[in-house]
Protein backbone atom coordinates (compact mmCIF):
# COMPACT_ATOMS: atom_id res chain seq x y z
CA UNK A 1 0.00 0.00 0.00
CA UNK A 2 2.92 2.09 0.95
CA UNK A 3 5.04 1.24 -1.86
CA UNK A 4 1.87 1.85 -4.29
CA UNK A 5 1.28 5.42 -2.68
CA UNK A 6 5.06 6.42 -2.98
CA UNK A 7 4.70 5.13 -6.57
CA UNK A 8 2.14 7.46 -6.85
CA UNK A 9 3.56 10.57 -5.89
CA UNK A 10 6.90 10.37 -8.06
CA UNK A 11 4.24 9.56 -10.72
CA UNK A 12 2.92 12.62 -10.03
CA UNK A 13 5.99 14.92 -10.15
CA UNK A 14 7.29 13.04 -13.44
CA UNK A 15 3.91 13.99 -14.92
CA UNK A 16 4.56 17.57 -13.62
CA UNK A 17 7.72 18.26 -15.12
CA UNK A 18 6.73 17.18 -18.54
CA UNK A 19 5.66 20.12 -20.66
CA UNK A 20 3.32 18.35 -23.76
CA UNK A 21 4.00 21.81 -25.47
CA UNK A 22 7.50 22.15 -25.42
CA UNK A 23 7.87 18.06 -26.24
CA UNK A 24 5.64 18.84 -29.18
CA UNK A 25 7.46 21.49 -31.00
CA UNK A 26 10.90 19.67 -30.24
CA UNK A 27 9.18 16.76 -32.28
CA UNK A 28 8.44 18.69 -34.87
CA UNK A 29 11.94 19.86 -35.38
CA UNK A 30 12.19 16.22 -37.08
CA UNK A 31 15.15 14.25 -36.67
CA UNK A 32 19.33 15.19 -37.22
CA UNK A 33 20.49 15.83 -41.25
CA UNK A 34 22.57 12.13 -40.88
CA UNK A 35 25.17 14.05 -43.31
CA UNK A 36 25.90 16.62 -40.54
CA UNK A 37 27.67 15.92 -37.33
CA UNK A 38 25.50 16.38 -34.30
CA UNK A 39 28.41 19.18 -33.35
CA UNK A 40 28.12 22.93 -33.59
CA UNK A 41 27.07 23.12 -37.15
CA UNK A 42 23.71 20.78 -36.58
CA UNK A 43 20.39 21.99 -37.21
CA UNK A 44 21.20 25.56 -38.53
CA UNK A 45 17.56 27.55 -38.30
CA UNK A 46 16.24 26.09 -35.96
CA UNK A 47 15.57 27.29 -31.99
CA UNK A 48 18.31 26.30 -30.54
CA UNK A 49 17.36 26.86 -26.83
CA UNK A 50 14.76 24.47 -27.57
CA UNK A 51 17.27 21.31 -26.57
CA UNK A 52 20.23 23.61 -24.95
CA UNK A 53 17.57 25.87 -22.63
CA UNK A 54 16.59 25.33 -19.22
CA UNK A 55 13.84 23.05 -20.47
CA UNK A 56 15.53 19.82 -21.48
CA UNK A 57 19.25 21.37 -19.98
CA UNK A 58 21.32 19.55 -23.36
CA UNK A 59 25.16 20.42 -23.20
CA UNK A 60 26.07 23.28 -23.74
CA UNK A 61 23.40 25.38 -21.74
CA UNK A 62 22.70 28.20 -24.05
CA UNK A 63 21.00 31.56 -23.13
CA UNK A 64 21.36 33.17 -27.24
CA UNK A 65 21.90 31.03 -30.07
CA UNK A 66 21.23 31.39 -34.28
CA UNK A 67 21.64 31.36 -37.06
CA UNK A 68 22.62 34.33 -39.66
CA UNK A 69 21.72 34.01 -43.27
CA UNK A 70 22.88 35.71 -46.49
CA UNK A 71 19.81 37.18 -47.63
CA UNK A 72 15.82 36.73 -47.03
CA UNK A 73 13.69 33.46 -47.53
CA UNK A 74 13.09 33.30 -50.77
CA UNK A 75 9.78 32.61 -51.57
CA UNK A 76 10.50 31.44 -55.12
CA UNK A 77 12.42 28.21 -53.56
CA UNK A 78 11.04 25.53 -51.77
CA UNK A 79 13.63 25.68 -49.55
CA UNK A 80 13.80 29.36 -49.19
CA UNK A 81 17.46 29.07 -50.60
CA UNK A 82 19.61 29.10 -47.01
CA UNK A 83 23.23 30.34 -47.10
CA UNK A 84 24.63 30.85 -44.10
CA UNK A 85 27.39 33.45 -43.49
CA UNK A 86 30.62 32.84 -41.47
CA UNK A 87 32.39 35.60 -39.12
CA UNK A 88 29.04 37.59 -38.82
CA UNK A 89 29.81 39.04 -35.06
CA UNK A 90 27.10 39.83 -32.59
CA UNK A 91 27.11 42.97 -30.60
CA UNK A 92 24.73 41.64 -27.47
CA UNK A 93 24.11 43.62 -24.41
CA UNK A 94 21.40 43.27 -21.38
CA UNK A 95 19.12 45.75 -19.66
CA UNK A 96 22.00 46.47 -17.23
CA UNK A 97 24.37 47.24 -20.43
CA UNK A 98 26.79 44.23 -19.91
CA UNK A 99 27.99 41.77 -22.50
CA UNK A 100 29.22 38.71 -23.21
CA UNK A 101 33.22 38.28 -22.16
CA UNK A 102 33.94 37.37 -25.83
CA UNK A 103 32.03 38.10 -28.88
CA UNK A 104 30.18 35.86 -30.53
CA UNK A 105 30.86 34.66 -34.40
CA UNK A 106 29.25 32.51 -36.35
CA UNK A 107 30.87 29.45 -38.09
CA UNK A 108 30.46 27.75 -41.36
CA UNK A 109 26.83 27.03 -40.71
CA UNK A 110 26.10 30.60 -39.55
CA UNK A 111 25.58 29.34 -36.46
CA UNK A 112 26.33 30.92 -33.14
CA UNK A 113 25.85 30.77 -29.52
CA UNK A 114 26.51 32.01 -25.63
CA UNK A 115 26.44 29.65 -23.04
CA UNK A 116 24.91 30.33 -19.61
CA UNK A 117 28.27 29.73 -17.98
CA UNK A 118 29.86 32.24 -19.95
CA UNK A 119 26.95 35.03 -19.63
CA UNK A 120 23.90 34.81 -17.46
CA UNK A 121 22.15 38.33 -18.61
CA UNK A 122 19.43 40.45 -17.57
CA UNK A 123 16.32 40.64 -20.35
CA UNK A 124 15.17 42.49 -22.29
CA UNK A 125 18.46 42.34 -24.41
CA UNK A 126 19.79 44.78 -27.46
CA UNK A 127 21.44 43.27 -30.42
CA UNK A 128 23.13 44.45 -33.53
CA UNK A 129 25.44 42.42 -36.00
CA UNK A 130 28.37 43.13 -38.47
CA UNK A 131 28.76 41.06 -41.12
CA UNK A 132 31.65 41.02 -43.50
CA UNK A 133 32.03 42.69 -46.51
CA UNK A 134 34.68 42.35 -48.76
CA UNK A 135 37.23 45.39 -48.95
CA UNK A 136 35.47 46.90 -46.07
CA UNK A 137 37.61 45.59 -42.70
CA UNK A 138 34.90 46.89 -40.30
CA UNK A 139 31.90 45.29 -42.18
CA UNK A 140 28.07 46.42 -42.37
CA UNK A 141 26.41 46.82 -39.32
CA UNK A 142 22.76 46.22 -38.60
CA UNK A 143 20.74 46.48 -35.84
CA UNK A 144 17.58 44.83 -34.66
CA UNK A 145 14.24 46.98 -34.49
CA UNK A 146 13.29 45.09 -30.95
CA UNK A 147 15.06 44.00 -28.21
CA UNK A 148 14.81 40.09 -27.28
CA UNK A 149 12.69 39.88 -24.65
CA UNK A 150 12.50 36.54 -23.39
CA UNK A 151 13.65 33.89 -25.77
CA UNK A 152 17.38 33.70 -26.54
CA UNK A 153 16.60 31.71 -29.64
CA UNK A 154 16.85 33.27 -32.69
CA UNK A 155 14.67 31.28 -35.09
CA UNK A 156 11.78 31.48 -31.62
CA UNK A 157 10.75 34.66 -33.44
CA UNK A 158 12.31 34.20 -36.96
CA UNK A 159 11.03 31.38 -38.31
CA UNK A 160 12.09 30.53 -41.76
CA UNK A 161 9.54 32.28 -44.35
CA UNK A 162 7.36 35.70 -43.08
CA UNK A 163 4.25 34.95 -42.22
CA UNK A 164 1.81 37.08 -39.78
CA UNK A 165 4.12 35.36 -36.55
CA UNK A 166 7.37 35.60 -38.12
CA UNK A 167 9.73 38.20 -39.87
CA UNK A 168 11.20 35.45 -41.92
CA UNK A 169 15.01 34.39 -40.64
CA UNK A 170 17.77 36.24 -39.95
CA UNK A 171 19.60 37.66 -42.72
CA UNK A 172 22.51 40.02 -43.36
CA UNK A 173 20.74 42.12 -46.44
CA UNK A 174 18.09 42.30 -49.46
CA UNK A 175 19.32 40.66 -52.37
CA UNK A 176 19.89 43.52 -54.09
CA UNK A 177 22.34 44.19 -57.75
CA UNK A 178 24.94 46.15 -55.19
CA UNK A 179 24.74 43.81 -51.99
CA UNK A 180 27.47 41.55 -51.08
CA UNK A 181 27.94 38.47 -52.79
CA UNK A 182 27.41 35.04 -50.39
CA UNK A 183 27.99 31.56 -51.56
CA UNK A 184 27.02 28.62 -50.05
CA UNK A 185 30.61 26.96 -48.46
CA UNK A 186 31.30 23.66 -50.06
CA UNK A 187 32.44 22.15 -46.78
CA UNK A 188 31.61 23.31 -43.01
CA UNK A 189 34.06 21.91 -40.06
CA UNK A 190 32.41 21.97 -36.67
CA UNK A 191 34.07 24.71 -35.39
CA UNK A 192 32.66 27.11 -32.74
CA UNK A 193 33.03 30.48 -34.80
CA UNK A 194 34.34 32.46 -32.16
CA UNK B 1 -11.71 -4.85 1.04
CA UNK B 2 -14.96 -5.94 -0.31
CA UNK B 3 -15.18 -9.73 -0.05
CA UNK B 4 -14.79 -11.50 -3.03
CA UNK B 5 -18.04 -13.71 -4.53
CA UNK B 6 -17.70 -16.06 -7.15
CA UNK B 7 -21.46 -16.06 -7.20
CA UNK B 8 -22.16 -14.24 -10.84
CA UNK B 9 -25.85 -13.80 -9.70
CA UNK B 10 -24.49 -11.68 -6.92
CA UNK B 11 -21.95 -10.00 -8.40
CA UNK B 12 -25.00 -8.94 -11.00
CA UNK B 13 -26.74 -7.74 -8.29
CA UNK B 14 -24.06 -5.99 -6.31
CA UNK B 15 -23.63 -4.09 -9.90
CA UNK B 16 -26.95 -3.25 -10.05
CA UNK B 17 -27.39 -1.62 -6.58
CA UNK B 18 -23.81 0.22 -6.79
CA UNK B 19 -25.21 1.60 -10.08
CA UNK B 20 -28.20 2.99 -8.16
CA UNK B 21 -26.24 4.27 -5.69
CA UNK B 22 -24.01 6.23 -7.78
CA UNK B 23 -27.09 7.60 -9.85
CA UNK B 24 -28.20 8.81 -6.51
CA UNK B 25 -24.97 10.35 -5.78
CA UNK B 26 -25.20 11.94 -9.31
CA UNK B 27 -28.83 12.81 -9.10
CA UNK B 28 -27.86 14.98 -5.82
CA UNK B 29 -24.52 17.12 -6.84
CA UNK B 30 -26.93 18.04 -9.99
CA UNK B 31 -29.08 19.06 -7.76
CA UNK B 32 -26.59 20.92 -5.82
CA UNK B 33 -24.45 22.30 -8.57
CA UNK B 34 -28.38 23.78 -9.79
CA UNK B 35 -29.04 25.36 -6.74
CA UNK B 36 -25.54 27.11 -6.21
CA UNK B 37 -26.23 28.45 -9.52
CA UNK B 38 -30.00 29.87 -9.13
CA UNK B 39 -28.70 30.90 -5.63
CA UNK B 40 -26.01 33.06 -7.53
CA UNK B 41 -28.68 34.75 -9.67
CA UNK B 42 -29.78 36.58 -6.56
CA UNK B 43 -27.68 39.12 -5.84
CA UNK B 44 -30.31 41.81 -6.08
CA UNK B 45 -29.10 44.90 -7.38
CA UNK B 46 -25.67 43.81 -8.09
CA UNK B 47 -26.81 41.41 -10.79
CA UNK B 48 -27.73 44.00 -12.91
CA UNK B 49 -25.60 46.44 -11.92
CA UNK B 50 -23.25 47.84 -14.64
CA UNK B 51 -19.66 49.21 -14.05
CA UNK B 52 -18.82 52.20 -16.05
CA UNK B 53 -15.09 52.52 -17.63
CA UNK B 54 -13.53 55.45 -19.23
CA UNK B 55 -10.13 55.45 -21.34
CA UNK B 56 -7.65 58.08 -23.17
CA UNK B 57 -9.77 58.71 -26.50
CA UNK B 58 -8.07 57.40 -29.36
CA UNK B 59 -9.67 57.75 -32.94
CA UNK B 60 -7.88 54.97 -34.75
CA UNK B 61 -8.55 56.77 -38.20
CA UNK B 62 -6.56 60.34 -36.65
CA UNK B 63 -3.41 59.82 -38.18
CA UNK B 64 -2.46 62.95 -35.61
CA UNK B 65 -3.88 61.03 -32.32
CA UNK B 66 -1.63 60.88 -29.45
CA UNK B 67 -1.55 57.04 -29.06
CA UNK B 68 0.14 56.90 -32.68
CA UNK B 69 3.37 57.00 -31.16
CA UNK B 70 2.58 55.20 -27.87
CA UNK B 71 1.58 52.79 -29.59
CA UNK B 72 4.25 52.48 -31.68
CA UNK B 73 7.07 52.44 -28.52
CA UNK B 74 4.59 49.35 -26.48
CA UNK B 75 4.80 47.40 -29.74
CA UNK B 76 8.45 47.89 -29.66
CA UNK B 77 9.61 47.80 -26.30
CA UNK B 78 6.57 45.20 -25.17
CA UNK B 79 4.83 43.50 -28.26
CA UNK B 80 8.01 41.45 -29.56
CA UNK B 81 7.42 38.08 -30.77
CA UNK B 82 8.70 36.51 -27.39
CA UNK B 83 6.60 38.62 -25.44
CA UNK B 84 3.34 40.42 -25.52
CA UNK B 85 3.69 39.62 -29.38
CA UNK B 86 2.80 36.20 -28.44
CA UNK B 87 -0.46 34.28 -29.13
CA UNK B 88 -0.11 32.39 -25.48
CA UNK B 89 0.24 35.87 -23.32
CA UNK B 90 -2.08 38.37 -21.57
CA UNK B 91 -1.92 42.09 -22.95
CA UNK B 92 -1.64 41.03 -26.81
CA UNK B 93 -0.01 43.76 -29.16
CA UNK B 94 0.41 43.85 -32.81
CA UNK B 95 1.93 45.90 -35.12
CA UNK B 96 4.48 46.09 -37.74
CA UNK B 97 7.53 45.38 -35.08
CA UNK B 98 5.84 42.28 -34.12
CA UNK B 99 2.70 39.69 -34.22
CA UNK B 100 0.18 41.07 -37.12
CA UNK B 101 -3.54 41.17 -36.00
CA UNK B 102 -4.91 37.93 -37.42
CA UNK B 103 -5.93 39.58 -41.20
CA UNK B 104 -8.34 38.72 -42.99
CA UNK B 105 -11.10 38.66 -40.47
CA UNK B 106 -12.43 34.89 -39.97
CA UNK B 107 -15.21 33.40 -41.91
CA UNK B 108 -15.42 36.57 -44.35
CA UNK B 109 -14.11 35.16 -47.45
CA UNK B 110 -17.19 35.18 -49.27
CA UNK B 111 -17.72 38.98 -48.73
CA UNK B 112 -19.02 41.28 -51.47
CA UNK B 113 -19.13 44.68 -50.44
CA UNK B 114 -17.41 46.77 -47.72
CA UNK B 115 -20.72 47.42 -45.71
CA UNK B 116 -19.86 43.50 -44.81
CA UNK B 117 -16.82 44.11 -43.08
CA UNK B 118 -17.63 47.27 -40.98
CA UNK B 119 -19.57 50.62 -40.99
CA UNK B 120 -18.61 53.48 -43.40
CA UNK B 121 -15.24 55.06 -42.05
CA UNK B 122 -14.07 52.12 -39.81
CA UNK B 123 -10.90 51.53 -42.33
CA UNK B 124 -12.69 47.85 -42.83
CA UNK B 125 -13.19 46.97 -46.32
CA UNK B 126 -13.80 43.93 -48.39
CA UNK B 127 -10.85 42.13 -50.88
CA UNK B 128 -12.22 40.06 -53.46
CA UNK B 129 -10.85 37.10 -52.73
CA UNK B 130 -9.47 37.40 -49.62
CA UNK B 131 -12.12 38.37 -47.11
CA UNK B 132 -12.26 41.85 -44.68
CA UNK B 133 -9.24 43.29 -43.78
CA UNK B 134 -7.99 46.29 -42.89
CA UNK B 135 -7.78 49.36 -46.01
CA UNK B 136 -4.26 49.88 -44.90
CA UNK B 137 -2.89 46.85 -46.42
CA UNK B 138 -2.75 47.44 -50.12
CA UNK B 139 -0.07 44.39 -50.47
CA UNK B 140 -1.09 41.35 -48.60
CA UNK B 141 1.88 39.72 -49.33
CA UNK B 142 4.10 42.28 -47.24
CA UNK B 143 1.98 41.88 -44.35
CA UNK B 144 4.27 40.11 -42.29
CA UNK B 145 6.35 41.70 -39.06
CA UNK B 146 9.05 43.89 -40.42
CA UNK B 147 7.48 44.09 -43.99
CA UNK B 148 6.42 46.72 -45.87
CA UNK B 149 3.04 47.83 -44.37
CA UNK B 150 2.80 49.54 -41.03
CA UNK B 151 1.13 49.10 -38.28
CA UNK B 152 -2.76 49.78 -38.94
CA UNK B 153 -5.50 51.31 -37.60
CA UNK B 154 -7.09 47.95 -36.77
CA UNK B 155 -3.66 47.12 -34.76
CA UNK B 156 -3.44 50.25 -33.13
CA UNK B 157 -7.18 49.67 -32.15
CA UNK B 158 -6.71 46.40 -30.68
CA UNK B 159 -3.46 47.58 -28.78
CA UNK B 160 -5.24 50.59 -27.12
CA UNK B 161 -8.32 48.15 -25.87
CA UNK B 162 -5.78 46.01 -24.84
CA UNK B 163 -4.32 48.69 -22.70
CA UNK B 164 -7.03 49.96 -21.37
CA UNK B 165 -8.86 47.16 -20.84
CA UNK B 166 -6.34 44.84 -18.51
CA UNK B 167 -7.59 46.96 -15.57
CA UNK B 168 -10.49 48.96 -16.69
CA UNK B 169 -11.97 49.86 -13.18
CA UNK B 170 -8.65 51.21 -12.31
CA UNK B 171 -7.12 52.85 -15.31
CA UNK B 172 -10.48 54.30 -15.27
CA UNK B 173 -10.02 56.11 -12.01
CA UNK B 174 -6.28 56.85 -12.90
CA UNK B 175 -7.14 58.48 -15.75
CA UNK B 176 -10.25 60.54 -14.76
CA UNK B 177 -8.42 61.81 -11.39
CA UNK B 178 -5.85 62.71 -13.70
CA UNK B 179 -7.73 64.60 -16.15
CA UNK B 180 -9.65 66.59 -14.11
CA UNK B 181 -13.43 66.82 -12.69
CA UNK B 182 -16.27 66.97 -15.74
CA UNK B 183 -13.98 64.95 -18.24
CA UNK B 184 -15.52 61.52 -17.38
CA UNK B 185 -19.00 61.74 -17.78
CA UNK B 186 -20.51 59.48 -14.58
CA UNK B 187 -17.64 59.31 -13.25
CA UNK B 188 -17.84 60.28 -9.35
CA UNK B 189 -15.14 62.52 -8.95
CA UNK B 190 -15.21 63.64 -5.49
CA UNK B 191 -15.33 59.93 -4.16
CA UNK B 192 -12.24 58.46 -5.95
CA UNK B 193 -10.12 61.40 -6.52
CA UNK B 194 -9.76 62.66 -3.32
CA UNK B 195 -6.81 60.42 -1.89
CA UNK B 196 -4.19 62.26 -3.82
CA UNK B 197 -2.45 58.57 -4.92
CA UNK B 198 -5.64 57.71 -6.89
CA UNK B 199 -3.91 59.60 -9.80
CA UNK B 200 -0.62 57.55 -9.17
CA UNK B 201 0.22 55.76 -12.53
CA UNK B 202 2.39 53.28 -10.69
CA UNK B 203 -1.17 51.88 -9.04
CA UNK B 204 -1.61 50.03 -13.23
CA UNK B 205 0.08 46.92 -13.23
CA UNK B 206 1.52 48.42 -16.93
CA UNK B 207 3.23 50.79 -15.54
CA UNK B 208 4.87 48.77 -12.75
CA UNK B 209 6.06 45.94 -14.82
CA UNK B 210 7.77 48.09 -17.08
CA UNK B 211 9.46 49.38 -14.12
CA UNK B 212 10.29 46.06 -12.67
CA UNK B 213 8.33 47.18 -9.77
CA UNK B 214 7.26 43.73 -9.66
CA UNK B 215 8.42 40.56 -11.22
CA UNK B 216 8.00 40.66 -14.93
CA UNK B 217 9.57 38.27 -17.34
CA UNK B 218 10.49 40.58 -19.45
CA UNK B 219 12.35 42.25 -17.09
CA UNK B 220 13.28 45.94 -17.00
CA UNK B 221 11.96 47.39 -19.91
CA UNK B 222 12.16 51.37 -18.50
CA UNK B 223 13.10 53.48 -15.00
CA UNK B 224 10.66 56.02 -13.77
CA UNK B 225 11.09 58.85 -16.09
CA UNK B 226 13.25 57.09 -18.95
CA UNK B 227 11.79 58.70 -22.36
CA UNK B 228 9.72 55.18 -22.80
CA UNK B 229 8.05 55.43 -19.66
CA UNK B 230 7.17 58.89 -19.84
CA UNK B 231 5.72 58.28 -23.35
CA UNK B 232 2.84 55.88 -21.71
CA UNK B 233 2.64 57.86 -18.26
CA UNK B 234 2.10 61.32 -19.73
CA UNK B 235 -0.19 59.62 -22.49
CA UNK B 236 -2.13 57.87 -19.38
CA UNK B 237 -2.12 60.97 -17.36
CA UNK B 238 -3.20 63.22 -19.95
CA UNK B 239 -0.14 65.21 -20.31
CA UNK B 240 -0.07 64.08 -23.92
CA UNK B 241 -1.05 67.27 -25.05
CA UNK B 242 1.65 68.92 -24.04
CA UNK B 243 4.10 69.18 -26.77
CA UNK B 244 7.48 68.94 -24.65
CA UNK B 245 6.19 65.73 -23.14
CA UNK B 246 4.58 63.59 -25.57
CA UNK B 247 5.03 62.89 -28.45
CA UNK B 248 8.53 63.72 -28.30
CA UNK B 249 9.53 61.07 -25.42
CA UNK B 250 7.76 58.91 -27.45
CA UNK B 251 9.84 59.98 -30.51
CA UNK B 252 12.95 59.57 -28.50
CA UNK B 253 12.41 56.47 -27.09
CA UNK B 254 12.00 54.96 -30.87
CA UNK B 255 15.29 56.89 -32.04
CA UNK B 256 17.14 54.31 -29.35
CA UNK B 257 17.95 51.21 -31.57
Amino acid sequence: MRASALFSVALLFTIGCANPVADAAIEALGPEDPAVPQSEIHRPGQPCLMCHGPYKGVEPEMVVAGTIFAYPFDLGAEDGNPIPVEGVTLEISDSFGSTPPTTPKTNCAGNFYITKEEWNPAYPLRVAMRYPVEGDEDGERVSMGTRISRDGSCAGCHEDAPNQGSPGWVYCTQKTADAPVFTKPETCTPTRGD
Amino acid sequence: MRPFSPNPKRVHQHGVIEMKRSIVLCAAALFGIGVTVVSSGCLGENATATVKTACVPFDAQDDEDAFIAVSEVLERRCGTLDCHGAIARPLRLYGNAGLRRPEPDLGSEGCTVNEECGPAGSGRICKQGLGCIDDRITNYAQYYPGGGIGTTPSERRDNWAAICGIEPELFTVVYCCAAGENVCGGFDYAANCADPEAVDPERLTLVRKARLREKHKGGLVWNEGDDGDTCLVSWITGAYSDPNVNPQACIQELQKL
